[in-house]
């Protein structure tokens, strides 16, 4: 026992150092890659911003104020003018202005509560109702990252089921496995989103049930058709027969060497997957289908559905563009991160 | 070539069925209630039970699943629960959404595929960089943030009521169906003419100068359509769809250049551009002649994977310039996605699954065109699956 333990102990340190080395070299080449790390950098920031807000809010911000769905922070002003249809701050409209006092004439000058807008205190002003934006971004943050890891696993997992099981045993499991891809594949995954929010199963999207559930549809669909194509090649190369010819089993083919072979391109296709379910997800909430819970999305669609509640600011342009725009960088830094892994295992002399 | 067609066919056939029968159940299970569930407050139980008699809605799901195929077999999409048939509904809607996706597309195809051969060609320079960012950060716009852009543009352009002034633009009287889908011919007919004579000059080693061929894509279908005497049609289109149409190219044009990118990197490492380059072949002309030639295919069969995704994010405009209806935007887009959220909000489970199946045939039959030109212009694909 012992004459077979000792080689393989003194093998262990040196296999462990050649890996942490192969280790040092791929993230030398990741680092070439100028996309892959502006990509990198937007997502820790998100990920600073998710870990920041609940401290901030335990500590520096009270809860009155930057609470993202009840905190407010409202001025009264006296001089906010009557006018048709409102177009700026300070002018309110004569609808609004009648709720209040039914005397009410295009010209006059009314007190009226308006957000505190931009300053110190809020960093990237306040939306129409007087909720600090920056403690808006940041509540989103949390949630969305959530969506992200939870579709990225799931996609990971049923596109590597279809691929693998699909290429190894091929005949009638292939076929059943592609042709449910394919189908799955005109399947348009947000609008399908969209009908599942209008159903009884709207509270089943948690951050973490989304995910889920989109990574079941784009891992089960696009992304399994593209694994299957290179689950397809690597079974026609050597090693799979050298490996079968030694006495390996289904389970060891698939686990120990078809998996590893299609790791590279899974993660490219899996961080280009949550681009989607990103993007799904808020768009879900913006048109309101969604369940009751905050998001980015959530905070477009009050924004634009209650554009002259509390404060004369008719279209709250602050909330529509940091609120896109955030759902369009956490997105896009998936993006570019693949485009970073892809360019560190593809190299030109492979 | 007609064996390997009609195999496409069979096989795209196959899996429009799965993908019905995936529809139909889901929407059974999913959707809660039926289309008499909204009139449950106004009418009684024996009125509910008639309507639903009548809709044949008290049927075991199952039954209403076979007559639903067999309907379909029939080209039968069902009616909707007001009275007017499926089709009807989804033909009043579809040209509209069609001619955003086919004007887009001719558009962005080229301009974008010239991109990405750019930026693929010299994948280390500094613009290759910013080219790929900026094209990431067009691909995974949230497409509302798009449509805030381009409205927040125009209606700083047109004057200080900006909005108010937009809403009026788009709200106006809608173009005739008919005119509709003949524009959408015509369209289709215009975006073949390109691709044949860009193939035709690219066997002929010709090319037009950019600045001439930008342009005349860009203005080409309203010369035809004005061309043909629909001098108040085009002015139409450009006060309701020029938006939406901006919008999609530019959600499109970001996909493409991003694998039309990728595609050229690969084919640049390939062994006859070594070739080439120790022949003394200009830079310029190995990228135009060589590698851009050879990275059609595969930019072509990548793209296949991103038509349902375009499609989706055109419909997402859709909405998003119409979103919410009395809200700021409340701009009408006439198009698939407000018959989708119309049937939707009514519970109208046949046009929902009949707008669903609609956006798969297109896709489908996107699918089957490129198949088609890529088994015409290589016949590796059309032997290789004879040979399987």
């Amino acid at each position: 026992m012992t004459a077979v333990a000792t080689p393989e102990a003194g093998a262990v340190p040196t296999k462990g150092a050649a890996r942490q080395e192969q280790r040092s070299m791929l993230w030398a080449r990741y680092r070439r890659s100028r996309t892959g790390m502006i990509g990198l950098v937007v997502l820790v920031v998100f990920v600073v911003m998710a870990i920041a807000y609940p401290i901030l809010m335990n500590t520096a911000w009270s809860p009155n104020i930057y609470d993202p769905e009840l905190g407010l922070d409202l001025v009264v002003v006296d001089k906010v003018v009557v006018v048709e249809v409102e177009n700026a701050r300070l002018e309110l409209s004569l609808r609004s202005a009648r709720a209040a006092d039914p005397t009410a004439q295009i010209g006059d000058t009314v007190p009226g509560r308006v957000g505190a807008g931009f300053g110190f205190k809020h960093l990237l002003g306040t939306d129409q109702q007087g909720r600090d934006l920056l403690a808006m971004i940041m509540a989103g943050a949390g949630p969305a990252l959530m969506i992200a890891i939870s579709a990225a696993l799931t996609t990971a997992v049923v596109a590597l089921t279809f691929a693998t099981l699909g290429a190894y045993f091929r005949g009638p499991v292939d076929a059943v496995l592609s042709s449910t891809s394919n189908a799955l594949l005109l399947l348009p995954a947000p609008l399908f989103m969209i009908i599942l929010g209008t159903s009884r199963y709207r509270e089943a999207f948690t951050p973490i049930g989304f995910g889920v559930l989109y990574g079941l549809l784009v891992g089960g669909g696009a992304v399994a058709v593209v694994m299957r194509s290179e689950a397809f090649t690597t079974m026609s190369k050597g090693f799979i027969d050298t490996a079968r010819s030694s006495g390996a089993g289904a389970g060891r083919i698939i686990g120990r060497h078809l998996v590893p072979s299609l790791l590279p391109l899974v993660s490219v296709s899996i961080l280009v997957g949550i681009t989607g379910a990103i993007v799904a997800d808020a768009f879900v909430a913006f048109t309101g289908f969604g369940p009751n819970r905050f998001s980015w999305g959530t905070m477009l669609s009050w924004a634009i559905a209650f554009p002259d509640l509390g404060g004369p600011v008719p279209t709250p342009w602050n909330v529509l563009i940091a609120g896109g725009l955030s759902i369009t960088l956490l997105a896009a830094s998936f993006y570019l991160i693949a485009i970073g892994i892809h360019a560190t295992f593809d190299t030109p002399d492979r | 070539m007609t064996r390997f067609l009609a195999g496409r066919v069979l096989a795209g056939l196959l899996t429009l069925v799965i993908y019905v029968t995936i529809l139909f159940l889901l929407a059974e299970i999913i959707i809660p209630g039926d289309y008499a569930t909204q009139f449950a407050l106004g009418m009684d139980g024996a009125q509910l039970a008639e309507l639903r008699a009548r809709l044949g809605l008290d049927e075991p799901v199952l039954d209403r699943y076979l007559a639903y195929m067999a309907g379909l077999a029939r080209g039968n999409l069902g009616e909707s629960g007001s009275g007017a048939t499926v089709a009807e509904t989804l033909k009043a809607v579809l040209p509209w959404t069609l001619l955003i996706f086919v004007y887009a597309l001719a558009v962005a195809f080229p301009v974008g595929h010239w991109l990405g051969k750019v930026a693929g060609w010299k994948s280390g320079a500094k613009g290759s960089a910013g080219l790929t960012i900026g094209s990431v950060g067009l691909y995974t716009i949230f497409p509302p943030l798009l449509v805030f852009l381009l409205v927040i543009f125009v209606s700083g352009l047109t004057d200080n009521k900006g909005m108010s002034n937009l809403r009026e633009i788009f709200n106006g009287n809608r173009l005739s169906q008919d005119t509709a889908w003949f524009m959408l011919w015509t369209l289709f007919a215009f975006a073949v003419g390109i691709g044949v004579t860009g193939l035709l000059l690219m066997r002929k080693d010709r090319s037009i100068p950019r600045l001439v061929w930008v342009p005349l894509l860009i203005a080409g279908p309203f010369l035809v359509w004005a061309a043909l005497g629909m001098r108040s049609e085009v002015r139409d289109i450009l006060r309701y769809l020029a938006l939406p149409i901006m919008a999609v190219t530019i959600l499109a044009i970001g996909e493409i250049v991003l694998v039309s990118k990728s595609t050229t990197a690969e084919a640049a490492h390939e062994d006859f551009v070594f070739t080439a380059k120790a022949k003394g072949v200009p830079d310029k002309q190995i990228r135009d002649h060589h590698v851009a030639r050879f990275a059609l295919f595969p930019t072509l069969s990548k793209l296949m994977v991103s038509v349902p995704f375009i499609l989706v994010g055109l419909m997402i405009i859709e909405i998003s310039f119409a979103w919410p209806k009395d809200g700021a935007f409340g701009m009408t887009v006439p198009g698939m996605s407000s018959a989708l959220f119309e049937s939707l909000e009514n519970r109208d489970t046949a046009v929902v699954v009949g707008g669903l199946l609609a956006v798969g045939l297109i896709v489908f039959g996107v699918r089957l065109v490129l198949d088609v030109l890529q088994a015409a212009l290589d016949p590796r694909i059309r032997v290789g699956s004879r040979a399987k």
